[in-house]
């Protein structure tokens, strides 16, 4: 993705002080909303600044309690507008773990690629529910406004996802284990 | 997290989750961008990416119990300086403009991220805030909202509250610190500093040697910041079990 031409932005100090704490809080989780609508680390790292600058345009508007939903909502308009319409799962090669002290880099790239392979199992249109529920966190109302979608839409889809997420699950670990003793 | 406010059942990695389960969650939840990534990310937008070396540092949802008390055990134990780097960096700053930075600037993945600055001097032209005092107690998240939206001017006056605050603490007066930061939770309910001004209480009470009010205050801000390296620093510094 060719990097956009620069701009300025004339935010006052306080904005950028606000701006930073979103940043520093919910960065890696849009990062991680754009990579799992297809978009390469490159693309993703591009889409989460032009984010975090439609964000500090509107930081007035945005209310302290849904930041995160605002700035999800917008990362996946950015990859909209990308060409990205439907969640994809893809495996990092470049990812930079941030392991902890206490796993193994090939353990946790193992979960990782686990991880993908579970969740490549959920039904497309019942995935990202489950994604942003289960992993980014954010409430039905909040889920429901992004997706468009019913209230009861959100429940039904979740319990669906979450049915073949855990059935997926277990097929997968049997797997392992067979694996294993074999 | 909490259970949010909603019809729906507790999360799964919270609840009944089997432990091959949650290694799936935990390891979607770990997903994060490089450090390297991130510092420029935070470059371009005029802004400095907190020190973050952990898997469960920007997550909401801490999948990795060990992770996370792992992270706990080597946090310092004093939140000032931590808390008001960023405030009082930026406001004492010049202009910073955000400018993308190109794929042509891109460093070696292999570069260490970019870390917290220095710690800059106090602003002289930060005024002390003026506002009703008020002891009442109060519960860490408002019941309902006071505004729709806050304003430019607002977050100038939060910022100088929670300002006031930190040089009141710097200066040994945890007190004045204790008054100054009630007076912000009470005038700004749901402030866009709220969770910084309420870490910084704890550290007061504690200073203060108010342990018991400290560490409920502490328990109720770390159930309602589960997984935020905020959280686990209120934690260390009430000492708390880490969240």
């Amino acid at each position: 993705m060719a990097a956009p031409a620069p701009r300025t932005r004339p935010t006052t100090a306080v904005d950028r002080v606000r701006l930073e704490r979103i940043f520093n809080a919910h960065h890696a989780t849009v990062w991680r909303a754009l990579r799992r609508r297809g978009l390469s680390a490159d693309a993703a790292e591009d889409a989460t600044q032009e984010t975090f600058l439609l964000a500090a345009d509107r930081l007035d508007d945005i209310r302290p309690e849904s930041e995160k939903a605002f700035l999800i909502a917008t990362a996946l308009r950015v990859a909209h507008t990308l060409g990205r319409k439907t969640v994809r799962w893809e495996l990092d090669e470049d990812m930079d773990q941030r392991l902890s002290t206490n796993r193994d880099a090939s353990d946790a790239r193992a979960d990782m690629q686990l991880c993908d392979l579970v969740l490549s199992k959920v039904d497309a249109d019942l995935v990202e529910v489950f994604v942003l529920y289960e992993l980014e966190g954010l409430t039905s109302p909040e889920i429901a406004e992004l997706l468009q979608i019913p209230l009861g839409s959100v429940a039904s889809r979740l319990r669906r996802a979450r049915e073949q997420f855990r059935s997926a699950a277990a097929r997968v670990e049997t797997s392992l284990k067979k694996e294993g003793e074999s | 997290m909490n259970r949010p406010m909603d019809d729906l059942p507790e999360r799964l990695i919270e609840s009944d989750a089997t432990t091959f389960e949650r290694r799936v969650l935990g390891a979607a939840l770990r997903k994060q961008p490089s450090s390297a990534a991130s510092a420029r990310m935070a470059k371009a937008l005029g802004v400095t990416v907190a020190a973050v070396g952990t898997a469960t540092a920007a997550s909401t949802l801490a999948a990795d119990v060990a992770a996370t008390k792992a992270t706990a055990a080597v946090a310092t134990t004093s939140l000032w300086p931590w808390v008001s780097a960023g405030v009082i960096g930026l406001v004492v700053a010049g202009a910073v403009v955000g400018t993308r930075s190109g794929r042509q600037t891109r460093e070696p993945h292999s570069v260490p991220p970019a870390v917290t600055a220095p710690l800059p001097p106090l602003s002289p032209t930060v005024a002390e805030p003026t506002g009703p005092v008020a002891e009442a107690p109060r519960a860490v998240a408002p019941t309902q909202r006071s505004r729709a939206v806050t304003t430019t001017g607002d977050l100038r006056d939060q910022v100088a509250f929670i300002d006031s605050a930190r040089t009141a603490m710097s200066a040994g007066s945890s007190r004045r610190a204790l008054e100054t930061l009630r007076r912000y939770l009470d005038r700004y309910p749901v402030g866009s500093f709220r969770p910084e001004a309420i870490a910084l209480e704890v550290e007061a009470l504690m200073k203060l040697g108010r342990e018991a009010e400290a560490r409920a205050l502490a328990q109720r801000f770390v159930a309602e910041h589960r997984g935020s390296l905020l959280a686990r620093r209120v934690a260390d510094v009430a000492g708390l079990t880490a969240p």
